[in-house]
């Protein structure tokens, strides 16, 4: 029944998108659907009773016609060619996985360079205790520049992987029925895990400081603790960006994916009724940075001006804000007429 | 045995369809299969066409379409028969007894000719 429905979509996938053309879908695949049926309560086996119900199908040419969308048959050509090639599975699997280390390899660079600082901090320290050498300032120094260097290798690398890619990317080009349930399915999937990856990495950031705050209270030794609470602060607040940056880098390129198919044809048609409800506003570019932003603007500003008793007020205000945002986008989307 | 040509048997899709739904109405597959078993699998009517037919002759207003729960209950598209319909039906069937008249004149086979009207 499956090879029967894809089979369907297949030949339906580059006709336009409108009531007519979908109830012309729904009336033959009810057909095709009793004529299977009947074939397998004859005794017939799956694979015979879907050639037959196949090789009795007929030509589209002839609903074309009668839908009044014979001037859509030349388009169709032209509409095929804009739809560019079909991907197949193992490309997809292949992009998938390469993309999904390259993010992997992306979020540990930025991990590096957050935690590079520890380098300087933590040997400072130490130099002060063993009698204040400079040899341990540089040491500190070059641990900085090896993580930093070792973060910019990092994204380089993962720079050269997308560029291999970058033909699916920029190229048009469309999948098929199956890969979109495939992928639409693995989305959703993905999407409930990794939302709580995305969540975490956010309580780390702000459960960065709790060290610093304790250790720091902490009177004796406190020169040392409150090194280790700085410390712990970036390579905490480090994890945490890597979580986030992961998650989102992880799910981008099936998301991507599943909008190459183009929305004026029934093809398309599925991807986005699969879709959009779930994305929702991470569509747009705009939204999809927000939360590292303001990762980043909060790690910013605490750090220039060290008032970490009140720049966690950032997150709820930006909580409230996000929701206004993404009410807002969605309404301009529906203005947009889509 | 040469196979049924599409070119002649098109022109009476719509004749066979109405005929099978001259008493009740009824839906796709439910009418395809009727045709194959009438015609002993002689014919058997391609799902495009089918659809076809019924969108242009619900357009032409001989047909009407209704939506209704099988006994499974699984929801199905009925189609209906319209008196214009009926009228169509029957013009058709005279259209063909003389077309089957007209052609009939002309058909030898092995030599031996056939009278209008004659048995074989």
């Amino acid at each position: 029944m499956e090879t029967i429905r894809n089979y369907l979509e297949t030949m339906f996938r580059n006709m336009p998108n409108t009531p007519e053309v979908r109830r012309a879908k729904d009336e033959l695949g009810q057909m095709m659907e009793d004529k299977y049926s009947e074939l397998i309560a004859e005794g017939l086996s799956e694979n015979a009773a879907v050639g037959t119900v196949i090789s009795e199908f007929g030509n589209l040419d002839e609903i074309s016609e009668v839908l009044g969308i014979s001037h859509f048959l030349p388009a169709r050509v032209e509409n095929t060619q804009r739809a560019g090639r079909m991907l197949s599975m193992d490309e997809i699997r292949d992009y998938l996985h390469d993309d999904r280390k390259a993010g992997l390899i992306l979020s540990v660079g930025v991990f590096a360079c957050i935690v590079s600082v520890c380098g300087p901090i933590l040997m400072d320290t130490i130099g002060n205790y063993m009698g204040g050498s400079s040899f341990f300032d540089a040491v500190g120094v070059m641990i900085l520049f090896l993580l930093v260097m070792a973060g910019v290798a990092a994204f380089i690398i993962a720079g050269r992987m997308r560029a291999k890619w970058a033909h699916i990317r920029k190229e048009p080009c469309s999948i098929d029925y199956s890969t979109a349930q495939y992928l639409t399915e693995m989305v959703r999937t993905d999407e409930q895990r990794f939302s709580a990856v995305r969540i975490v990495g956010v309580l780390l950031c702000i459960a960065s400081i709790v060290p610093v705050i304790i250790l720091s209270n902490i009177s004796v030794l406190s020169r040392l603790f409150e090194t280790i609470g700085s410390c712990l602060l970036f390579v905490i607040a480090g994890i945490g960006v890597l979580l986030i940056i992961f998650s989102i880098q992880y799910q981008s390129a099936a998301k991507e994916l599943l909008r190459k198919n183009s929305g004026d044809t029934v093809g398309g048609n599925f991807t986005r009724t699969q879709t959009e409800i779930r994305e929702g506003a991470e569509k747009s570019g705009f939204l999809s940075v927000y939360w590292p932003t303001v990762t980043c603007v909060y790690l910013c500003v605490s750090f220039l001006t060290f008032e970490w008793g009140i720049t966690w007020l950032i997150w709820p205000i930006a909580g409230v804000l996000y929701r206004i945002l993404v009410l807002a986008v969605r309404r301009a989307r529906r203005n947009g007429g889509m | 045995m040469a196979g049924i040509s599409s070119d002649i048997i098109r022109g009476y899709n719509d004749t066979m369809i109405l005929y099978l739904l001259l008493d009740r109405p009824s839906y796709g597959y439910e009418i395809s299969r009727q045709i194959r078993l009438m015609t002993e699998e002689k014919y058997v009517i391609k799902e495009t066409t089918l659809y076809s037919a019924f969108t242009r002759m619900e357009r032409n207003g001989f047909i009407v379409s209704f939506t209704m729960e099988a006994e499974t209950g699984k929801r199905r598209t009925y189609y209906r028969i319209t008196e214009q319909g009926r009228a169509y039906y029957r013009e058709k069937c005279e259209e063909w007894e003389l077309t089957k008249d007209v052609v009939e004149r002309f058909i030898s086979v092995d030599g031996r000719r056939f009278l209008p009207g004659e048995s074989r």
